[in-house]
């Protein structure tokens, strides 16, 4: 349940749209923020920060507004058809894998620098993402010897944190990335985001509460696709108009590309994928709210596949209707395929989507 | 197994053997890995093919050609594509050798033929403009004839290797007031003209390979015009429909299939196991492979006598189109079994990033990114389609 009034949840989307638009855009703003090293951030993160939208999901108490899982989706689509590359969403799920799993001391140690200092974490859930990891009790912290290659903004990190799966149990981990047990090595991927290939030996590590936090985990996952769907819809949302602009503007043949029937049939098709990548974005959410974490688990691949396979489809067409323009790095719509990409790589996309269902529906195996 | 004679399954064997012994390993794996080669390359290699007597299969005995049948030239380029090996050099050999041969002036042939055959000059193609994409014949870079020069004025786009090619051929508007395909001309072109400036473009997979040619009242002899002024558009077409033995690009997709293959085994995927093992990776792999097999008849087909002309024109359509469909597909699956090293953006040297940022490892994202102009170049598949289905409504009783 959110805090925020519908008045409220519209003016922080609008804000943030005018914002991007003023400091953002495509060719400069964008370019600039690309251009930076990667182990500073980028000016927009400040930005971001600036606009209060850190504390989004986290309660007041701890310097947030107390929004849910659809306010966030409404940043994460704005954040989306603008292109952002940032640290946002994976902050805001390390925020929430603290607030649910931490000791009351935990969250406040950490959680109010995320809402309002600007400090940004990164997740390395190394289960879902095929990583290797082995914790050991250590003098009262905990000690974590693991790899995972490709974490999204690891290296503008302050913190790290680390899930970890055993047969038996799970648990979450924070660790500062700041100490000798860490190495981030950075590399550059092809959405313009700094990830790095985390090395952890020995590295020092709290752990959050104490319990098996393996649900606490699948809800934050849910999460996770509920703002990927909405930021793949942003960018599909985007990439149609731009399309539909271009086909209007471009003339061969003594005519505009908008009057060919087959063109015009594949607009038709793009608006369908469209609204069923929005249609995603709610299964998704519903998948964040419900306490089964069977029913969950599958709406939340059912989001994935349906959200990542239109978007994906969607952005090719986005290309083919631009031309030869669609394959030049002047136009947005390679960039927003190239998001694309990225986000199947690191979450499996459809077809890891379409196993779990398969694992789950046949043998009874959590998808997430 | 396709039925093929003997002659065909020995030449093969021979090109194999060649290709064995004649293939820089480097060379290979940067092929392999998705990489374009290098001005370099093509010239080394198009010599080694040369001095083979295979620098140019398809083009008439005397002047360098093999004789080979279009079943052969197809084996041939098969071969090359399965390892892969680079086909000799499109522009030169493909393109503008057999325009020349059956359009150009004797003197003409005896001065270009050799330096295209051994890659002594390496031409670009200069065809689509800004404006002129699909509707090409709408071209409007402009040739003023002026004593014994043309004056050139106007732009290029999408111009493949012109930063290192030394000419380009060109279609220019000889006649403004003629109907548009009737006042074309087909010139060649020094990159080194004065007044020629030449804008890099980058593509969506970060690379530079296409650029803009400017034109700016270059001066050519006349001499370099190529057959009758205002005849540019049949050379054209005569040109664009050569393409024909490998347009369907079924070798060229078997081995990236292949190589998708070969990576799933070491690709893990949530829930244990490799994607390689995964059922809905190993249908889709069936599927295309049975397709492919498929495809590949359609092309041998075509090259037969009983092909009418207007079945080969809209055979030629149908394979691009369902060759594209395919490569697209397969490509798809290459870059799923890359997994997350297949992510990686290309960071070339020349772009001040630090030195951490150098990637050395698979950049197959960046390769995949490039497979979707396969659809948009050579004639987008869009019209394609309108050329098929004319001939389907045509011949359709």
């Amino acid at each position: 349940m959110t805090a925020l009034l519908p008045d409220e949840s519209d003016a922080i989307a609008q804000a943030l749209r005018r914002m991007l638009a003023e400091q953002y855009a495509f060719s400069l703003g964008r370019r600039a923020c690309l251009a930076v090293q990667p182990a500073l951030m980028a000016p927009i993160w400040d930005r971001l920060v600036e606009l209060g939208l850190c504390g989004l999901m986290l309660d007041a108490e701890h310097g947030g507004v107390d929004g849910d899982v659809s306010d966030m989706q409404r940043v994460q689509h704005e954040l989306g058809r603008a292109l952002v590359v940032s640290p946002w969403l994976q902050t805001l799920l390390c925020a929430q894998l603290i607030r649910i799993a931490g000791s009351a001391d935990q969250q406040d140690r950490w959680l109010p620098g995320l809402a309002q200092d600007g400090q940004s974490m990164a997740w390395v859930d190394l289960a879902a993402s095929g990583g290797s990891c082995a914790a050991a009790p250590d003098d009262g912290m905990w000690s974590l010897n693991g790899y995972h290659a490709t974490v999204p903004h690891a290296c503008v990190a302050g913190h790290l944190v680390v899930t970890v799966e055993t047969g038996s149990e799970s648990a979450c981990f924070v660790l500062e990335t700041a100490q000798a047990g860490v190495s981030c090595s950075p590399v550059r991927l092809m959405d313009g985001c700094w990830a790095a290939e985390v090395c952890l030996r020995d590295a020092r590590a709290y752990r959050l509460g104490s319990r098996d936090a393996r649900h606490l985990i699948g809800r934050v996952r849910a999460l996770a696709v509920a703002g990927l769907c909405a930021e793949a819809c942003g960018m599909a949302e985007s990439a149609l108009e731009m399309s539909v602009q271009h086909l209007r503007v471009r003339h061969q043949f003594g005519q505009p590309l908008a009057e060919y029937q087959a063109l015009r049939h594949r607009v038709a098709d793009m608006w369908i994928a469209l609204e069923q990548s929005r249609s995603a974005c709610v299964l998704a959410q519903e998948a964040v709210m419900d306490e089964n974490a069977a029913a969950r688990s599958r709406l939340c691949a059912q989001a994935q596949l349906v959200a990542y396979e239109s978007v994906t489809w969607l952005l090719q067409q986005a290309i083919q209707l631009h031309g030869g323009m669609g394959m030049t790095d002047e136009v947005a719509v390679g960039h927003y395929y190239r998001r694309m990409l990225v986000i199947n790589a690191l979450t499996g996309g459809a077809p890891g989507a379409l196993r779990a269902l398969v694992r789950e529906q046949y043998s009874g195996a959590a998808a997430y | 197994m396709r039925i093929e004679s003997a002659g065909v399954k020995a030449l093969r064997a021979q090109v194999r053997e060649f290709l064995s012994t004649q293939l820089d390993a480097g060379l290979r794996e940067r092929l392999r890995r998705g990489e374009f080669p290098t001005r370099d390359d093509l010239v080394d290699w198009q010599r080694r093919l040369a001095r083979r007597g295979w620098g140019a299969p398809s083009w008439p005995v005397e002047h360098g050609g093999t004789g080979w049948s279009d079943i052969e030239q197809l084996a041939f380029l098969e071969e090359c594509a399965v390892v892969p090996a680079p086909a000799p050099h499109v522009f030169n050999i493909t393109m503008l050798g057999p325009v020349l041969i059956r359009f150009a002036s004797p003197v003409q042939r005896d001065a270009w033929l050799p330096k295209l055959l051994a890659a002594d000059v390496l031409f670009c193609q200069g065809f689509s403009e800004p404006g002129s994409g699909s509707d090409l014949a709408s071209l409007r870079t402009s040739a003023t004839r002026d004593g014994d020069h043309y004056v050139v004025n106007g732009q290029k786009i999408w111009t493949t290797s012109a930063h290192y090619a030394d000419w380009i051929f060109c279609l220019v508007r000889t006649d403004p007031l003629a109907r548009k395909q009737n006042g074309i001309s087909f010139l060649l072109i020094d990159l080194c003209s004065p007044g020629i400036s030449i804008r890099p473009i980058i593509s969506i997979d970060g690379r530079h390979s296409l650029n803009e040619v400017f034109f700016d009242a270059v001066r050519v002899p006349t001499h370099n015009l190529v057959g009758e002024e205002n005849r540019g558009w049949d050379y054209a077409r005569f040109l664009l429909g050569n393409e024909r033995a490998s347009i369907a690009g079924v070798a060229r997709s078997r081995e990236r299939l292949s190589y998708a293959q070969e990576l799933a085994l070491q690709t893990p995927v949530a829930g244990g196991g490799t994607l390689a093992q995964d059922a809905g990776f190993r249908l889709r792999v069936q599927h295309i492979q049975a397709e492919l097999e498929a495809l590949d008849r359609t092309q041998y087909r075509l090259f037969t006598d009983s092909a009418t002309p207007s079945l080969r024109v809209a055979g030629a359509s149908a394979l691009k189109v369902k060759g594209t469909a395919l490569y697209q597909a397969t490509m798809e699956l290459l870059l799923e079994a890359a997994g997350t090293t297949g992510l990686h953006a290309r960071v070339e040297p020349d772009v001040g990033a630090p030195a951490a940022a150098h990637q050395s490892r698979e950049a197959l994202g960046v390769a995949h990114l490039y497979s979707r102009a396969a659809s948009i170049y050579g004639g987008a598949n869009e019209v394609q389609k309108n050329i098929l289905a004319r001939h389907v409504f045509d011949t359709t009783p």
